[in-house]
């Protein structure tokens, strides 16, 4: 099977997030720069379903300026075969022309004879979170779609998608071609090896620089939620601290009592 | 957490390993009302120590090094931190095998140090995941060892505050240190102020900002090294521990490798220079990890990461080893690459310990404390103090400039004469254009360029023919060529003209200078007037027996400072100009100590005025078989005996100039110093050379006049002679010890008593050919052992090494210096040295300070 797993490169932020001066941006001089635990979880279900499925290939696609290709040589180190590059000068795209340049590329892969039976997003972009994206690639290319998505099986020409409700969890069957947006938990996200970084350093990534459809919603700017202080509750020194932290791993399910 | 105490007996500033062993010595030394501030949280502050591969090579890369890592493991193991599992530096070319061969030898006058070299087979013996198809051997260290670092700086600020000695205070930031007329008086913090007069900078890669709150500055800069944690391993899953097999360095691409658990931890110092500003490092609240764990740039790791795979195949050859942990890790780089320590000449009361990493941290903050505690540095840690910096070297540019190059060079094979190229040009002599016209070879001694030879002189090669003793092996011939020996030939038959004007130079003046000097001096300033020449205990043999009358008060005299234990501080000419203004002269590396030195020890009453006049003069050399015509020539000056004794002062004219000349017999046949204006330094060179001309007068450099002359004449070199706790009576320089007082006196005295337990002696290589035919030359370092290849070891349990090497052209030979025990101190002892793992046949030629070549008697005139 093919599958396409779109990702954004956001900052990787510590503690405290800081905006730059006019707030319409995070200040990124200190970080690094991901993508969101839920786009990871994408990225390693797409490799171990193609691995499971004996064939096919596996797309990773960013839209974003330059150095996003950090993240996109990130993916194919974990094994992602194939890389997309819509090249744009930085600024962030608003969800429908994101959208539209992401549907772009799917038709023209097909065009090309790689027809994607799932594109996988992550559940929101870690830094705007706008949880739009999906759905409308989803109804542009009129795809059945399922959001918070936290497991899922591969059975012949459907899914079997489960995720968390309100009452419980929900099960769903979803027929290919579909588009998931997945949630971070959906597995366990492998690192790169270092053969996987030294092959995804060889592969060509294909760049283009996609027109901007406008139209779409603007963001004024960005806000950082007030700060919940931490609440930090010592729970004793040294050895005799252990039954104390014994139970409270129990208390979160970690350990079996 | 407990309040701030509103004033303490010193502030020590940093909880990293420096600070927290600082605190721990400070309070096994006596001292108590210790605070100890850090922004970060215990026991991981944040800074270097946190992420470090907490690596201790033993031995290390050098003497002194291996000395600080030695006290450091030691105390280590005592607090049971310390793991040994051996180190394993791998050779992949003949050169650095050859270059393991000639650390065995160093290594051997270090101490009692297992070192051996391996082959590729027994390599894989110790480390079975090596790869050993790409490698032709390795040097094996088992002492090597890991620290937990976090934990003994735990355990050292416990037992000071189970002491009762120290408050350490974490998550307290410093906002600001106070100073009321250049004294330190305290800290403010974001909980509240503290005062002292004692405060301590172990702030890591902050050092910089927080000297800068007090108006002070630490010529260093925070730099990157890259880390990564690569796991989980299949072949370690069942191992027990930490680490369990050696540490690997892979000296050409530069990496590193140790076990961490379950995990690989490889560090590069191969990729690009990353410098870094500490008005860039992330606050703890800011920072993903920590402000020293800095994101990861992978495109700048992927050369060391194919180097990793190359080396440990069966290791990393794996999709499920990942790449979990990785970062550009932040730590402190000095132009020098070693520790700066010291008190901020800036503010008084204010020291800072800077770029100590772990594996010298106890043993730094051991001789710190005494330094505090007792007001005495100890000299083992001169190389590190603070004051070694000359003020062009403390620029930001300087400092990044040499740091970037040394990141570089980290490795590389070290050769004993190397030049670095950055940063080069820092200070010209007056005559610098006339030397570069001359085809001078510069060399770099405190910013100073200097020759070494020049290559205007080539066609000395064919005047002299093979007497020039020509080098064929690349290594013995690097930063050398065989002009240096003809212009040596060439003093010898003509005259040597040399360009001093890069030497230390201070003016002393003021109605007690005279006196204030000759108190710090091992031989008489003539503080008395009119005093006769005679017995003053002058370097090896009477002052000049005419000396007194004809020279008035202007006399000059060859004398050492000593520190107050018979150290020897410097090696250096003191001229009496008049009365109450005398010359200290020095060698151009000798400056900042000296500078130092002579300032610590000046009076406060103002009767002595201290002047650093380096760059201010000019000065001019005159060396050789008729130096004395060359002299007389250019300045129209009766030269002769008994006109002008050893010692002896004038005033004189050359080329239109005003110049001092000094009669300083510095390369042991007569030789004379001309001292002027730095302006008129072109005039008075272009007046000497010219008059050098029909007497085969020819510029010489310092290979010339610093190494061979001065080897064959038996002279001591100041910077490499007075090593490893010799003094005066060992190196063969010290006459009768006069009665008048001076610093050092009493410990010289006692050395005089207890006589020496080993000599420098002058030793001639017998057959300089090596294992294939081809002849070598020794460098320096090297050890000195008997003929069947044992170490020389004196009574005092210090071992033989070479402490200069240089040709003999006059003689033909080879020579080398040595301390040897007494009992082969004897001319005619067959001794042996070993160079690149091969032993050399050497024979004692003098004892002492004797020469090996006589003057021949047309010169003693």
């Amino acid at each position: 099977m093919n599958i396409l797993v779109c990702v954004k490169r956001v900052p990787a932020t510590g503690g405290r997030v800081t905006l730059t001066g006019d707030g319409l941006a995070i200040d990124a001089r200190f970080l690094s720069f991901t993508i969101s635990p839920h786009e990871e979880c994408a990225v390693e279900e797409a490799v171990r379903l193609v691995e499971a499925s004996g064939g096919g290939t596996t797309t990773v696609l960013t839209l974003g300026a330059e150095a996003a290709a950090d993240q996109l040589r990130d993916a194919l180190a974990v094994g992602m075969t194939r890389a997309i590059h819509l090249v744009t000068d930085g600024e962030d795209w608003d969800p429908m022309a994101t959208a539209a340049a992401i549907v772009g590329v799917v038709r023209a892969d097909a065009a090309e004879g790689f027809d994607h039976d799932l594109v996988l997003f992550g559940n929101e972009a870690a830094d705007s979170g706008d949880y739009q994206v999906p759905i409308r690639v989803a109804a542009a290319l009129d795809r059945p779609w399922l959001t918070g998505v936290k497991g899922l099986d591969v059975e012949g020409t459907s899914v079997r998608a489960r995720r968390d409700g309100t009452r419980g969890q929900e099960v769903y069957h979803v027929p290919l071609p579909a588009v998931l947006a997945v949630r971070e938990g959906l597995n366990r996200p492998r690192y790169p090896s270092i053969p996987g970084r030294l092959r995804a350093k060889k592969v060509a990534i294909m760049a283009t620089r996609p027109e901007r459809q406008v139209g779409g919603p603007t963001m004024i700017r960005l806000r950082v939620p007030d700060e919940e202080d931490a609440q930090v509750h010592v729970l004793g020194t040294g050895a005799e601290a252990a039954p104390a932290v014994v139970d409270l791993l129990e208390s979160l399910g970690l350990v079996n009592p | 957490m407990a309040d701030l105490p509103s004033r303490a007996r010193a502030i020590i500033i940093g909880g990293g390993i420096m600070g927290s062993a600082l605190v721990h010595h400070l309070a096994l030394q006596g001292w108590s009302d210790l605070v100890l501030v850090d922004q970060g949280p215990f026991p991981n502050t944040g800074g270097s120590t946190g992420h470090s591969s907490a690596m201790v090579w033993l031995p290390e890369a050098s003497r002194v090094l291996t000395a600080a890592s030695v006290d450091s493991v030691r105390q280590y193991k005592e607090l049971g931190v310390h793991t040994t599992v051996g180190g394993l530096d791998l050779g992949r070319t003949p050169e650095r095998i050859a270059d393991y061969r000639r650390r065995i030898g160093f290594i051997r006058t270090w101490g009692d140090f297992q070192a051996a070299l391996l082959s590729p087979a027994e390599i894989r013996a110790l480390v079975p995941y090596l790869d050993d198809s790409v490698l032709l051997g390795g040097l094996y260290l088992p002492s090597t060892g890991v620290v937990d670092a976090i934990r003994a700086g735990t355990l050292m600020r416990e037992a000071a505050t189970a002491a009762g000695a120290l408050q350490a205070f974490p998550l307290t930031e410093v906002l600001g240190i106070d100073v009321d007329q250049d004294r330190v008086t305290g800290i403010r913090t974001d909980r509240g102020a503290i005062r002292s007069d004692v405060v301590i900078l172990c702030g890591g890669v902050w050092g910089p900002k927080l000297a800068a709150m007090a108006g002070a500055s630490v010529p260093f800069t925070p730099g990157i090294q890259q880390l990564v944690s690569v796991g989980p391993i299949a072949a370690f899953a069942n191992l027990p521990g930490e680490i369990d097999f050696p540490i690997i360095r892979d000296s050409d691409p530069r990496i590193y490798a140790r076990r961490v658990g379950g995990d690989m931890e490889v560090g590069s110092a191969g990729h690009r220079p990353m410098l870094w500003d500490a008005d860039r490092i992330p606050s703890l609240a800011e920072a993903t990890l920590t402000p020293t764990e800095l994101p990861f740039t992978a495109d700048d790791f992927d050369a060391s990461l194919e180097s990793a795979l190359e080396l440990f195949p069966s290791l990393f050859d794996d999709e499920r080893a990942g790449i979990r942990y990785a970062i550009n890790g932040l730590s402190s780089m000095s132009a020098d690459g070693l520790p700066i320590i010291g008190e901020q000449p800036e503010v008084r009361g204010l020291w800072s310990a800077n770029r100590v990493d772990i594996k010298m941290a106890p043993a730094v903050a051991r001789t710190l404390a005494t330094w505090l505690v007792r007001g005495m540095p100890e000299t083992a840690l001169q190389p590190f103090d603070l004051a070694r910096f000359l003020p062009h070297e403390r620029e930001t540019s300087y400092v990044k400039a040499r740091a970037t190059e040394m990141w570089t060079r980290m490795y590389e094979r070290l050769h004993p004469a190397r030049e670095l190229s950055s940063a080069r040009d820092q200070r010209h002599s007056p005559v610098h254009d006339r030397l570069v016209a001359l085809g001078a070879q510069l060399g770099e001694q405190a910013g100073w360029e200097i020759p070494k030879w020049y290559a205007a002189n080539e066609p000395l090669l064919d005047v002299y023919g093979s007497r020039v003793l020509p080098r064929s092996h690349e290594w013995d011939a690097r930063w050398w060529s065989p002009i240096a020996n003809a212009e040596h030939l060439a003093l010898r038959d003509g005259a040597g003209i040399e360009d001093l004007s890069s030497q230390a130079m201070f003016e002393v003046t003021g109605p007690a200078a005279a006196a204030w000097l000759d108190g710090l001096s091992v031989s008489a300033i003539g503080g008395a007037e009119g005093a006769a020449g005679g017995a003053e205990g002058a370097a090896g043999g009477a002052e000049g027996a005419a000396g007194g009358a004809a020279a008035g008060p202007r006399r000059a005299v060859r004398t050492w400072l000593l520190d107050p234990a018979g150290g020897v501080v410097d090696d250096v000419l003191v001229v009496r100009v008049e009365a109450a203004r005398l010359l200290v002269l020095g060698s151009p590396a000798s400056e900042a100590r000296l500078a130092q030195w002579l300032t610590r020890h000046l009076p406060t009453d103002g009767t002595v005025s201290l002047h650093n006049a380096t760059g201010a003069w000019a000065a001019l050399g005159a060396w050789g078989g008729h130096a004395r015509e060359l002299v007389a020539a250019a300045t129209g000056l009766d030269v002769g005996e008994p006109a002008f004794p050893r010692g002896g002062v004038w005033d004189a004219g050359l080329g239109g100039a005003a110049v001092l000349v000094v009669r300083t017999d510095r390369l042991g046949g007569p030789g004379w110093e001309l001292l002027l204006r730095a302006d008129d330094g072109v005039r008075a060179w272009d007046a000497l050379v010219a008059a050098g001309g029909p007497l085969g007068g020819v510029p010489v450099g310092s290979i010339a006049t610093a190494t061979t002359v001065r080897l064959e004449a038996g002279l001591r070199s100041r910077s490499l002679d007075y090593v490893g706790g010799y003094g005066l009576v060992e190196a063969g320089v010290a006459g009768p010890v006069r009665e008048s007082p001076f610093v050092g006196r009493d410990a010289l005295l006692a050395q005089v008593a207890a006589g020496p337990a080993a000599l420098l002696c002058t030793l001639g290589v017998d057959d300089q050919r090596g294992p294939d035919g081809e002849a070598r030359f020794m460098q320096g370092g090297e050890p000195v052992t008997t003929r069947d290849d044992a170490i020389l070891v004196d009574a005092r349990g210090r071992r033989s090494f070479v402490t200069s090497a240089g040709s003999a052209p006059t003689l033909g030979r080879h020579l080398l210096t040595a301390y040897l025990p007494v009992e082969h101190a004897r001319v005619g002892a067959p001794l042996a040295v070993q160079y690149f793992g091969m032993p050399y046949p050497v024979t004692v030629l003098a004892v002492g300070s004797d020469p090996v070549v006589e003057p021949s008697p047309r010169t003693r005139a």
